[in-house]
């Protein structure tokens, strides 16, 4: 029963809405709409249960004194402050709530972020090498484009950044579209495993 | 041989101070450069160019954290400014809970320069959680998604909602993006309500979304920081806004960076060939 229910619904529901998108009639879009709402309210526990599983897992990690208890304790205080500045000060323009976003947590998390270019720098310079014919080919594209992305490529040569326009549109475009060709009959065909009962890993382990 | 051992082994610190002085110096002493404006960035200006003033209104979606802001608010606030100073209209949401304080702050500064008010000029919507099913939602009745705006004003109370009930009234969709969210634009709001979508997305993601590009499923990109700095070069050009901004300023930074790597491989590459060809020789 545990199971049996979840797949049907799965099963039934599939089926509907499949036939409900080539029906352009008012109660089949009335059903679509609701269905909408309804996906909405059952998204929003979801947030609730999100929040709690967070707070309960950095709560058992301080009580247990595991490694980098003290992150956790960082962790819950932050969250547990900009959720009262937000809901006692407000989140417009110039309240705290909004000084803390713009000046310390959006800063943070651009610094971060921004470490990559230094990776990238250093990978660059240890591991591109034009060992084979094939990274040569990549060396060369790899010049060509970041060129051409800037203003300097087209006071060198005004075919730069036509080349790398090229090249994005070109080259890069086949192979995209060949993978994504790939990812999008893997979709349907997982879907269709879902709709079967074939695949059931959404179910839970047990 | 000494020089090409030297070069095969230079500090990562000294690389890492070398990228900072290349980023840092061209935004301090700036140099005023054109942009060769890509089709892809055309395409965007021409769909907000051809809204008529005072009537329906552009979707900014701000889909992106705080992390990918630097390269993502200059192409917000640039396309803001061009809606502005066209008198388009403008729905402000997010899928990204972040996105909306991010996007609370570039509305803030766009609106003040060209004195537009909130609720008549532009709304801001906030962050609505369901991804695909908000989108099909404002497919449907936008109403439906947002009953009220991001200060919790009831969506009846905003004039410039009056007129607009669901993607018909919306000539285009701009998703600022720094995750796969673009396809679902594409799917949801694109393919099933006939939706023009247009993206703006980081220069690492651009090349995803040509496939889009050339099929018309996108009707314009902003790639990366290149693509803000073109549209603030379109801007000045059509008069819009008197000057470029940060974009433009972070281009040469960007030129610097993108010259040291290239000299970082050239270098790297030199030294890795010497060093076999000695390697080779008899002793």
């Amino acid at each position: 029963m545990k199971r049996a229910i979840p797949l049907t619904l799965v099963l039934v529901l599939s089926i509907v809405f499949l036939i409900q998108y080539f029906i352009p009639s008012r109660v089949s879009q009335q059903l679509f709409d609701n269905t909408l709402q309804w996906e909405i309210v059952i998204g929003i526990p979801a947030v609730v249960i999100a929040i709690d599983s967070l707070i309960r897992h950095h709560v058992l990690k301080i009580r247990q004194r595991k490694k980098d208890w003290a992150y956790s304790i960082v962790y819950l205080g932050s969250a547990l402050m900009m959720a009262l500045v937000g809901i006692i000060g407000g989140i417009q323009q110039g309240r705290l709530f909004m000084r803390l976003f713009t000046y310390a947590m959006a800063p943070m998390q651009a610094t971060v972020f921004a470490l990559l270019a230094y990776y990238m720098a250093s990978a660059a310079y240890r591991s591109f090498r034009a060992r084979k014919a094939e990274a040569t080919v990549l060396l060369l594209s790899a010049f060509v484009l970041m060129l051409g992305l800037i203003p300097l490529g087209a006071s060198l040569w005004k075919g730069l950044p036509v080349i790398g326009e090229w090249m994005m549109l070109v080259p890069n475009m086949a192979s995209k579209r060949a993978i994504m060709f790939g990812v999008g009959i893997g979709m349907a065909a997982t879907n269709l495993k879902i709709m079967l009962g074939i695949e059931r890993n959404w179910l839970g382990g047990d | 041989m000494k020089l090409m051992d030297r070069l095969g082994k230079i500090d990562r610190r000294a690389i890492y101070l070398m990228l900072t002085l290349a980023v840092i110096v061209p935004l301090v002493f700036t140099v005023d450069v054109r942009t060769h404006v890509d089709r892809s960035t055309m395409g965007l200006f021409d769909a907000i160019e051809r809204i008529e003033p005072n009537n329906k209104a552009v979707m900014i979606s701000f889909d992106y954290s705080p992390d990918m802001a630097a390269e993502l608010d200059p192409m917000a606030v640039a396309v803001l400014r061009h809606c502005f100073a066209r008198n388009v209209r403008v729905i402000i949401m997010s899928m990204y809970i972040q996105g909306a304080a991010l996007a609370e702050r570039a509305v803030a500064q766009t609106a003040a320069e060209f004195s537009k008010k909130a609720g008549v000029d532009y709304v801001t919507m906030g962050f609505r959680p369901g991804g695909s099913i908000i989108m099909m939602n404002i497919g449907e009745n936008i109403r439906k998604a947002f009953p009220a705006d991001y200060y919790g004003v009831p969506f009846d109370s905003l004039q410039m909602m009056k007129t607009i009930r669901n993607y018909q009234d919306i000539p285009v969709v701009l998703t600022l993006a720094s995750s796969g969210v673009v396809g679902s634009w594409v799917i949801y709001a694109g393919t099933r309500y006939k939706a023009n979508i247009a993206s703006g997305v980081t220069a690492v993601m651009a090349p995803d979304y040509y496939p889009f590009l050339q099929t018309g499923q996108l009707v314009g990109q902003l790639s990366g920081m290149k693509g803000a700095a073109e549209y603030e070069q379109l801007i000045v050009d059509r008069g819009y806004f008197p000057r470029k901004d940060l974009a433009s300023r972070a281009m040469n930074a960007i030129s610097a960076s993108h010259i040291l790597l290239i000299v970082f491989i050239i270098v790297g590459n030199v030294a890795y060939f010497a060093s076999a060809r000695a390697a080779r020789k008899p002793q």
